[in-house]
């Protein structure tokens, strides 16, 4: 009996003293990791609208969009949306951004990261790649029903679907995002 | 070099060559076929599970007198999986890059069967400056083995080496290698190179059968002893 307590007692207090050492650290890193995260998010939305002024970033845990869309940032001077979509290709995890005109028009488009293939898709996110460049190039300036892009990346022809359903996402997004700014300048006059 | 200061020097150099966690022991196949596609997720996953194993073994071999037999594991883990946490908190916040890249894998330290080896089988019954040289020893073991399959499957399979293009390569690409079954045969290969120039000096199977086993205690059985008596027997026959 007295052998089981001790067991329960030490186990008790290793927790006690891992999770204070762990509120310790986040006391000292959470604030760090959220700016590092928005700076970083920031920074994507800034490199696929070069023009912008500022962004906010939206709160869309009320507006019912797509699950895919994990934020939907806005430039501020009106030029438009830029929407991060956590999609699946060959494997999950490929983080698209992309930014579409208030015309409705792709201004760039992007992937951040991906756990695709190497050499396969997962050259998709090297910009430096020009067959990479020519495939997302080849999206600016489309509106939603994206005719004249390249349909296939490469030989990743699972990667390619996996970016077009991040694209379509988007679009819906946006179409839901302009219904929402048109319901509350309504509400304001 | 005293006899002491010898054996210090052994403890650490065990884990490199002669015991290596990964091309002798086996142990921790996961990250090192997911994490070895390329140089810098390797060195990356290699710093961060040493970190891991070096402040968990001086820890455990701290505490192990006060840790009773029947919670030794939950203690372990629970240690474990708090310097995960600090890793991947630091990480995240100073290195957000290095964190996006570790993905998964960086939390999945927690479960590495080499760290919790190394506290079951070492921390746990040795004083800490033995323990710390032990797990120094093994962590660069691990993170050598990692920053060999890298080298490997990025220059062949990619040709790059840690990002940077290899340009005579390009054009000789073997893309397989930066896939599952390329990371097996690279994972194989080196096995062999290290069972051949280790041959009689790396540690044997048996060296590490019941005794090191740890479910030894609570299995009371021995069958992996038996076993290797009985094909010993068999090949003198």
């Amino acid at each position: 009996m007295r052998k089981n307590i001790k067991s329960v007692l030490v186990l008790t207090i290793i927790c006690l003293v891992v999770s204070c050492t762990l509120a310790v650290i986040n006391f000292f890193t959470a604030d760090i990791i959220k700016n590092t995260e928005q700076k970083a998010a920031f920074e994507e939305c800034y490199n696929l609208i070069t023009d912008a002024q500022s962004f906010t970033n939206i709160d869309i845990s009320s507006l019912n969009l797509d699950e895919m869309i994990t934020n939907v940032y806005k430039e501020e001077t009106g030029k438009g949306f830029v929407f991060r979509i956590n999609s699946s290709g060959f494997e999950d995890g490929l983080i698209v951004m992309c930014a579409i005109d208030m015309d409705g028009k792709i201004i760039n488009t992007k992937v951040i990261q991906s756990n695709e293939t190497p050499g396969y898709g997962k050259e998709l996110e090297d910009l430096t790649n020009e067959t990479t460049k020519t495939f997302l190039d080849s999206y600016i300036g489309k509106d939603s029903s994206l005719s004249g892009v390249i349909d296939k990346y490469s030989n990743a022809s699972r990667t390619s679907e996996g970016f077009r359903k991040a694209i379509n996402a988007a679009f819906k997004a946006f179409n839901q995002m302009k219904a929402v700014e048109a319901k509350e300048g309504v509400a304001n006059e | 070099m005293n006899k002491t200061s010898t054996k210090k020097v052994s403890i650490f150099l065990n884990g490199l060559i002669k015991e290596n966690p990964v091309l002798v022991l086996v142990l921790g196949t996961c990250p090192t076929l997911a994490m070895s596609t390329s140089v810098i997720s390797a060195v990356a996953m290699g710093i961060s599970a040493t970190l891991v194993l070096v402040c968990s073994n001086i820890v455990i071999s701290l505490l192990r007198n006060i840790i009773p037999d029947k919670v030794r594991i939950p203690s372990y883990i629970v240690i474990i999986a708090g310097f995960v946490t600090m890793v991947q908190m630091l990480l995240h916040a100073y290195l957000p890059s290095l964190y996006a890249m570790l993905g998964v894998y960086l939390a999945l330290i927690v479960v590495n069967c080499i760290i919790l080896g190394r506290a079951e089988m070492y921390a746990s019954k040795n004083g800490v400056f033995n323990s710390l040289l032990d797990g120094l020893g093994m962590g660069l073991g691990f993170t050598l083995a990692l920053f060999l399959m890298a080298t490997i499957r990025e220059v062949f399979g990619n040709a790059s080496f840690a990002g940077i293009k290899i340009g005579f390569l390009e054009n000789y690409k073997i893309a397989i290698l930066t896939q599952a079954p390329g990371g097996f045969f690279v994972f194989g290969l080196l096995i062999a190179i290290v069972n051949k120039i280790g041959h009689n000096k790396t540690v044997k199977k048996k060296e590490f059968s019941c005794s090191g086993c740890p479910s030894a205690s609570f299995c009371h059985k021995n069958l992996c002893e038996e076993n290797t008596l009985e094909k010993e027997e068999k090949q003198h026959a």
